[in-house]
């Protein structure tokens, strides 16, 4: 497609300015410190699971800075049960993940690079049941399994590199991490490909299916949600950086077909979900 | 666009761009319509399905259902939501259905569930852009974070005991690309 290709010539022009300025300090194939390292993986699309881990917990931290965890052990352990095992029927069994539910009445949910998964008190009071938890973390396991928040990076970065923001004076290597990501947890409020966003729906569903649950646990928050009114200040976020429910629910049932139909049912868990007091 | 990177691009990389790169950057995405839910104006098929006789796909077919077609949605369970359609009651796929809200069938029989509760949104914090901006890192808080992660092992525990039974299930397909593959090394075009 014509749009793609300028892309790529874009993206050229951006390797080609970026390479040489590494070059004149050290030789690419063995940059001298760290962050370099990083830097290039990262343009390089060549990311390795520490490298990652370490961009996903600096947004992880900041994010927390933007809301603090719910003051809530049991409500963290258990949304910890419920995502870790998700995400064992997935591609990244053996990634450190880590969930919480953040302190905010915002209807959302965040994942960073490296196993990083969050869900807001907004959306977690609007669940009914485990399977819907299951859905929902399985949407944000999708994202990190799929790198979809590293690509977003990759694709600032190349324009970055192209006007010498970054590179080799940046000493301090949490420093050149946080310039990695932007400003704080800004990424969190950058969307993605808007197809990146059905595909993870589409995964989600799956592994929540896989673990055990009721595969309608994802479409029936997805409805939920189209509940609220658009004008509505706690999903402003949400449907700026997704597509509407409506128009979710309607690729996923298309995704869907006949497929769900042989499928046995699954537990819906609501005996054991965890109700915020 | 943020202000962080908009600094550094020279015009002719401005001009460059091209238009899914400036909204995969985080350029706000078309703004939703001002007004709220659409009036319900009764339910209607999303797509053709078979209206059945039970919520079971080996249930007899009663009745073709059209894509349009409206419904009246009465249950629903499982996979399934029951309708009645042209004077005849059955059921259909639950994602076959489009509920006036928006949703689909699905979200009709799933009463919104904070009708009448007034929700107290006074100094909490919210998580708007500007406030994701400005966060700063909390490392106490990563820590705690930290604390409440399981191992593999945990994890299996718990399936075990809630008798939760992992099962294979390949991924849904999602639509076949309409654009060729891209000569782009870097795999960032979708």
């Amino acid at each position: 497609m014509k749009m793609h290709h300028r892309l790529s010539v874009l993206l050229l022009a951006a390797w080609a300015a970026f390479v040489p300025a590494q070059a004149a300090e050290a030789p690419a194939s063995a940059p001298s410190k760290p962050g370099e390292q990083l830097l290039q993986a990262l343009l390089a699309g060549k990311t390795s699971q520490a490298e990652e881990v370490q961009i996903g917990r600096r947004i992880a931290g900041n994010l927390l800075g933007a809301a603090p965890l719910v003051a809530d052990e049991t409500l963290q352990r258990y949304v910890n049960r419920v995502g870790r095992w998700v995400a064992l029927q997935g591609e990244r069994p053996d990634l450190a993940w880590h969930f919480g539910v953040i302190d905010s009445e915002d209807i959302n949910a965040f994942a960073a690079p490296g196993g990083y998964v969050f869900i807001t008190k907004g959306l977690y009071r609007r669940l009914n049941d485990e399977a819907e938890l299951a859905g929902v973390l399985g949407h944000e396991i999708a994202h990190v399994q799929r790198k979809h928040h590293l690509k977003l990076l990759r694709q600032t970065q190349v324009i970055a590199a192209l006007g010498g923001l970054l590179g080799s004076k940046v000493k301090d290597e949490e420093q050149l991490v946080q310039n990695l990501i932007g400003n704080g947890a800004e990424i969190a409020a950058r969307s993605l490909d808007r197809e990146a966003e059905h595909e993870a729906d589409r995964m989600g569903l799956v592994l929540a299916a896989r673990a055990g649950y009721d595969a309608y646990g994802l479409p029936a928050v997805l409805a939920e949600i189209g509940h609220v009114g658009r004008s509505d200040k706690r999903v402003s976020l949400l449907y700026k950086t997704h597509p509407l429910p409506a128009e979710r629910l309607t690729r996923l049932g298309e995704a869907a077909g006949d497929r769900l139909d042989t499928l046995a049912p699954g537990q819906d868990g609501s005996g054991r979900f965890y109700r915020l007091p | 666009m943020s202000l962080y990177f908009a600094a550094p691009l020279s015009l002719a990389a401005a001009l460059l761009l091209s238009v899914d790169a400036v909204l995969a950057m985080g350029t706000p995405p078309q703004a939703p319509p001002a007004a709220d839910q659409p009036a319900a104006t009764g339910s209607s098929m999303l797509k053709q399905d078979d209206l059945r006789a039970g919520p079971d796909a080996n249930a007899r077919i009663l009745a073709r259902l059209a894509q349009g077609q409206g419904v009246k949605v009465l249950a629903s369970q499982g996979g399934w939501t029951q309708v009645s359609a042209a004077g005849q009651t059955g059921w259909v796929r639950v994602l076959s259905v489009r509920s006036p809200a928006g949703g689909v069938g699905l979200g009709e029989v799933v009463a919104p569930r904070e009708a009448g509760k007034v929700v107290a949104v006074a100094g909490v914090r919210g998580l708007d852009e500007e406030d994701l901006r400005a966060a700063r890192f909390d490392g106490g808080e990563l820590r705690r974070l930290d604390g409440y992660a399981l191992d593999r092992e945990e994890a299996e525990r718990f399936a075990r005991a809630a008798g939760l039974l992992p099962r294979t299930m390949p991924y849904l397909k999602g639509p076949a690309p309409a654009r060729e593959p891209a000569n782009d090394p870097w795999g960032i075009n979708p």
